[in-house]
């Protein structure tokens, strides 16, 4: 296992962990969901090709009341 | 009569630009957006799995709103720039309102850092709203950027305070060739109508509405509001008369006793 941040906190993932496959552990839909690893924006296509290294800080966000 | 509001290439009858922040619950939120007859809508982006996310956009496209995502709570243009793109690749959309405040007290706009965001944003593409304070010069600097819109504020976010400086914001809405959008501070109807009446395109606001005793009531007296400050702008108002009284009644004709 190897270490990497989700919205600020510390997580355990197996080494070659896409960014897609984590995502799906955090939510059920596929949209209205955007994904910045290390301040990196990624498009929804880029989430599979998206290998998770030791010490990623990954940012998942979606649209709240506000404004 | 056809009087449509044009943003970054959209065009929207109502000029009533609406926040969902503040609302009780998704229920009370809808109810009040129904009422106000609000195109356009913002919504904020944060982490999933905080307790936050829910239907909103549900809510929003079930009734044929546009979303208007903002970068609220970035203190700089760095995060308003990453926050603006996370909202982009979420929502599909290449509206943003550009918040960047100097800090949590008093929640007012960072020039400079503003200013930074909004020409990165400019470069990548993005139809660029910014929250600005009232200041004519950084409103013209912003429109200069490429901005499709100025937002000065009216007073500090939340603060229901109303326009305190209306010479300001009409200088603003005289100089500018995009929208000017009267944005944070609206405290009640009149307010609204205030800001349409100095030559504002349209007007945002969440607060006074989605904590009104009666948000739906609330968002109907704002879209009545600044409907009828529209129109009042539109028509032309009589000038104002310091000296003297002007009277309304014919002086030809009188009976003398």
């Amino acid at each position: 296992m190897e270490s990497v941040w989700v919205n600020g906190a510390a997580v355990d993932v197996p080494p070659g962990k896409s960014v897609a496959e984590l995502i799906a552990e955090y939510s059920d839909r596929a949209t209205g969901i955007a994904v910045a690893v290390n301040q990196n924006v990624l498009t929804k296509a880029e989430w599979a090709q998206t290998t998770l290294e030791p010490g990623d800080r990954v940012e998942i966000v979606s649209a709240t009341q506000g404004g | 009569m056809d009087d449509p509001l044009e943003l970054g290439g959209r065009t929207y009858t109502s000029r009533l630009i609406m926040g969902t922040g503040g609302s009780a619950n998704l229920e009370v939120m809808e109810e009040a957006l129904i009422a106000s007859g609000t195109q356009l809508t913002t919504v904020a982006m944060r982490r999933l799995g905080t307790g936050h996310e829910g239907s909103v956009l549900d809510v929003l496209k079930k009734h044929s709103i546009d979303v208007l995502p903002n970068t609220a709570g970035c203190h700089t243009a760095a995060e308003a720039v990453l926050t603006a793109k996370l909202a982009r690749e979420a929502l599909g959309t290449d509206l943003i309102k550009v918040e960047v405040v100097a800090d949590d007290h008093l929640l007012l706009p960072d020039p400079v850092e503003l200013l930074d965001a909004v020409d990165a944003l400019v470069a990548d593409g993005f139809t660029v709203l910014p929250y600005t304070n009232d200041d004519p010069i950084l409103a013209r600097r912003l429109e200069q950027a490429g901005c499709a819109a100025v937002m000065p504020l009216a007073a500090p976010i939340g603060s229901a305070l109303g326009i305190r400086n209306p010479h300001n914001i009409a200088l603003i809405a005289e100089a500018a060739n995009v929208p000017v959008i009267v944005d944070a501070g609206i405290g009640t109807a009149s307010d609204a109508a205030l800001a349409m009446e100095l030559g504002c395109a349209a007007v945002m606001l969440a607060t006074p509405v989605t904590r009104a005793e009666k948000p739906a009531l609330m968002a109907a007296a704002m879209r009545d509001a600044v409907s009828a400050g529209r129109n009042a702008r539109l028509a032309g108002r009589v000038p104002k008369r310091w000296q003297s009284a002007l009277a309304s009644s014919p002086t030809t004709g009188l009976p003398t006793f």
